[in-house]
């Protein structure tokens, strides 16, 4: 059963923000970026990134599990999302009876604790102060393989994720994203919602959910983090003690086999609903994070729709055809898509606004971007990775969402590599991935 | 627990010319400054914060000197970004880019804020833009369920009283640059201009910069706010709007409050919120109404609406579909009204300070988000030192206070009800027999 300890810090390492590896038995030192350390405890397969920042007495420990709704498949979707509720149920040294409520045991002491799920991974994490640290490194290793699952509590918290999907259907963003994937993905699993399908999640069973659990909570599918003002040695002791004694999985972890068919030709979504206002969506096909391609695709998206002297701020919301604009080439693990997604001005049109967004691609297609253009969107990429440094939770998420992406490093290497991304290299990935045939096109019509 | 973190040693301050100059240290490369001007919507009353709105987000375009593209290609050439907004009582900028760009930010911010260029053109853009911002809030349960609460607790011309949104729309419609300009001559200065600035900067050189590109805006007198307190109506009143399609309704419980946040009585008061419904998973309604009958997935309470001299007002949010709907509703009330009566434990209360005092700490986490918090504060009229004494006042914190607050200060049954989604009237009309059963259970438990 863990204890609360006060984890002291030495007087020399106080005022550091970065230090040398550490040396402790059981980790092996894999290698240094950015001011992170990377270890892997050897025994289990686990691995261990460490990130010292000591502007306030606190860290964030986060754990990031490989699995995500691109692991689910049809009949199960939403299963890695149900199971992320189920983990602030019990497990078996955090136990209602023995009041170590997994709820509540470290909102008790003030700690920012929740849980996602995305379509690469799911996380758990909680920002604590540091007299917590140890009960936090705990708790996670004790559900990654102890929790207790029960059909009553899973028939109560189907109820709870039930709610949770019907909110997201209050959005016209989520419900046009949602059809908008479930088109442009036909046989990948990113065709369904990472909350899953009504149907899907009003059906699971405890054991469909052990089976997930057992598949893929395990120390060899995991990454520990801990960022803040913690001392490296006594950290990884603690992660020791409590992660050390699970053992290595001996069952396989499954693949991601399905792959997306080349897509051969425009597709349309149309969705008719009571609302209040009109949104239009694009989405292209672009390659997987690990690709070398991601960068140059980053600094377009960026060129095209971030911030107010973008293209296509200036030819939409500047002209009042749009209130909003947004562009995203989010890195995922697998082939996912180039996305914008343009909020309409009262009384205008779609097809007005996508001549224009088409217009504007073609226009870049052809060459009409000047380095200038290029400068100005690599600086803003360089400000917006600089303000996910600004608190050890947003560093922590940054370097989940590199782990899903492929590699933790990713978080250091993509920003690296968008600051040499040239007008030319910028021009191919446009000529390449933005295309008619692999175009899907989404219209929301809110209708009074 | 002790307590090593104090946030005025992080930060430096300095008044000067009408100018209250805040600067917090930190070692990040990201420079986020933050400022604000008494220039909300509850001094426009007349167009219901239209022109108070407009004004702000027009101090985004073009300037006297520079056009708007120009503006915007400097600013974003360096990577950095300036955007303006207003709320009830204050117009805001947040500017953030590189701590090295400070000066050439700054310079910028200063140019846009004293010497804005209110296009005609650009106004009549902005005017459609921000009308189809409305209408996009307007298709939002959660936004369209808390103008209700607002609109219902504060009457017409109270500076918490929201206006319909096709009202506030058609308002924006009438609005002209005149009216832009006068209201920004009236209300953009110094006075009680309160700028924070946050990153690797150093605050001398900060003040300085400040002092340089403000000067020559004119000093305006303090604005003292008019008496917010409000009547809590005779009983409880429930209003809803119909929402087609929305099938949770997002539900809120709440009534107006007549303390200010300096007052001993408020800290009691906010404890006692927290324990029905403040922080993540420990308190009273997440317990009963989520995890123990799993009718909702998001629910929580919260004091909001403090600025300046303005009284706020509690409310609890939760959303619910049709089938438990009434139940939930009924749920909320009931604890409210146990809540209220019985009050808190001292369990609960120990428990509470725990959390209350690591979630202290653990808030200075948000480096970038600390000038943004410390602006807050000093909106309010909460010196740094009554933040530093936070700990210790929560520390004292007793039983006795918060029931006090509680009996003196929450009062459940002239509360309003306003929830907005697809919801029948059947479902609404069965919240008072189901708050009947839930009552008759729980005295037979």
């Amino acid at each position: 059963m863990p204890t609360v300890t006060h984890h002291s810090r030495t007087k020399s390492t106080k005022k550091k923000s970065s230090s040398a590896p550490v040396s402790v038995p059981g980790f092996v030192h894999v290698r240094t970026l950015g001011g992170v350390d990377e270890y892997l405890f050897k025994k289990n397969g686990l691995r261990v990134l460490l990130k010292r920042e000591t502007f306030a007495p606190v860290a964030t420990v986060m754990v990031t599990y490989l699995v995500g709704s691109v692991n689910e498949h049809t009949g199960q979707t939403g299963l890695a999302h149900m199971l992320e509720h189920m983990m602030f149920k019990e497990s078996a040294n955090f136990r209602r009876k023995d009041k170590r409520d997994i709820n509540e045991l470290l909102d008790k002491k003030g700690a920012r604790l929740n849980a996602s799920t995305w379509v690469d991974r799911t996380n758990y994490y909680e920002t604590v102060a540091l007299p917590f640290l140890e009960d936090a490194i705990a708790l996670e290793a004790d559900r990654m393989r102890h929790a207790i699952f029960d059909a009553k509590e899973l028939a109560s918290e189907m109820t709870v994720v039930r709610n949770e999907y019907e909110i997201t259907r209050n959005s016209p963003e989520r419900i046009l994203s949602t059809d908008m994937h479930a088109a442009a993905f036909q046989a990948h699993p990113y065709h369904h919602p990472t909350i899953g399908w009504l149907s899907d999640i009003t059906s699971y069973t405890v054991e469909k959910l052990v089976d997930f659990y057992d598949t893929y909570y395990r120390p060899d599918n995991a990454v520990v983090s801990v960022v803040g003002d913690i001392d490296p040695a006594t950290t990884l002791r603690f992660i020791k003690t409590y992660f050390g004694v699970h053992a290595k999985s001996k069952r396989p972890i499954p693949v991601v086999l399905s792959e997306e068919p080349v897509q051969e030709g425009e597709r349309r979504v149309s969705i008719v609903r009571p609302g209040t206002y009109d949104i239009l969506s694009f989405m292209w096909k672009k390659p997987p994070a690990m690709h070398p391609d991601i960068p140059a695709l980053i600094v377009l998206a960026s060129m095209l729709g971030g911030g107010h002297a973008s293209v296509l701020f200036r030819a939409l919301v500047d002209t009042g055809l749009a209130s909003d604009v947004s562009v995203s080439a989010y890195p995922f693990r697998y082939e996912s898509g180039f996305e914008i997604m343009v909020t309409l001005a009262p009384g205008v049109a779609h097809p007005t606004v996508e001549t224009i967004v088409m217009q504007t691609i073609d226009v870049i297609k052809k060459g009409e971007i000047t380095e200038t253009d290029i400068v100005r969107a690599q600086n803003m990429l360089k400000t917006a990775y600089a303000s996910e440094a600004g608190s050890t939770a947003s560093f922590s998420d940054m370097l989940c969402e590199a782990i899903a992406g492929g590699d933790w490093s990713l978080a250091f290497t993509i920003p690296k590599r968008i600051a040499t991304v040239t007008r030319e290299d910028v021009l191919t990935v446009a000529r390449t991935y933005i295309s008619d045939a692999t175009k899907t096109v989404g219209q929301y019509h809110g209708q009074s | 627990m002790t307590h090593p973190f104090s946030l005025s040693t992080h930060i430096r301050e300095t008044v000067t010319d009408g100018m209250t100059i805040l600067s917090v240290k930190t070692n990040d490369s990201l420079m986020t400054v933050v400022g604000s001007f008494h220039a909300g919507r509850m001094y426009d009353t007349a167009h219901h914060g239209a022109v108070a709105l407009l004004t702000a987000r027009m101090l985004g375009e073009s300037t006297q000197m520079r056009t708007k593209k120009e503006l915007h290609d400097t600013l974003e050439g360096m990577g950095a970004s300036v955007s303006f907004d207003s709320d009830t009582a204050r117009g805001r900028f947040v500017a953030s880019g590189l701590a090295t760009d400070m000066h050439t930010i700054l310079a910028l911010v200063g140019e846009m804020v004293r010497e804005p260029r209110f296009d005609p053109d650009e106004l009549a853009v902005m005017k459609t833009r921000v009308s189809a911002e409305i209408l996009a809030e307007s298709d939002d349960p959660r936004a369209i369920g808390r103008m209700l609460l607002a609109r219902t607790l504060f009457p017409l011309g109270h500076p918490h009283h929201i206006v319909l949104p096709a009202v506030l729309s058609e308002t924006i419609g009438h609005v002209t640059v005149d009216d832009v300009r006068t209201f920004h001559r009236a209300m953009y200065g110094r006075g009680d201009m309160i700028l924070v600035g946050g990153g690797a900067i150093r605050h001398d050189e900060f003040v300085e910069k400040c002092r340089y590109v403000f000067e020559g805006m004119p000093i305006q007198p303090i604005l003292s706010e008019n008496d917010s307190i409000v009547s809590l109506h005779e009983g409880r009143r429930f209003v809803h709007e119909h929402m087609p399609k929305k099938e949770t309704a997002s539900v809120y419980i709440g009534h107006a409050l007549s303390l200010s946040p300096t007052d001993p009585v408020f800290d009691a008061l906010s404890v006692g919120i927290h324990v029905l419904g403040g922080g993540i998973f420990a308190n009273r309604l997440n317990k009963e109404i989520r995890e123990k009958r799993g009718l909702t997935y998001h629910i929580r309470s919260s004091i909001v609406g403090y600025q300046g001299k303005l009284h706020g007002y509690w409310f609890s949010l939760a959303m619910f579909p049709e089938r438990v709907y009434a139940e939930g509703v009924a749920r909320m009330l009931y604890e409210t009204d146990i809540i209220a009566t019985r009050g808190i434990t001292a369990k609960e209360l120990t428990e509470k300070k725990d959390e209350l005092l690591g979630r202290f700490l653990t808030q200075f986490d948000n480096r970038s988000g600390l000038p943004s918090f410390v602006l807050s504060a000093y909106e309010q009229g909460v010196p740094l030192i009554h933040i530093d004494a936070y700990p210790e006042r929560i520390s004292t914190m007793t039983v006795p206070r918060v029931n006090d607050a509680f009996a003196t200060h929450l009062c459940p049954e002239q509360s309003v009800i306003a929830s907005a989604g697809d919801i029948s009237l059947l479902a609404r009309n069965a919240v008072q027999k189901e708050y009947v059963r839930i009552k008759k259970e729980s005295k037979k438990a």
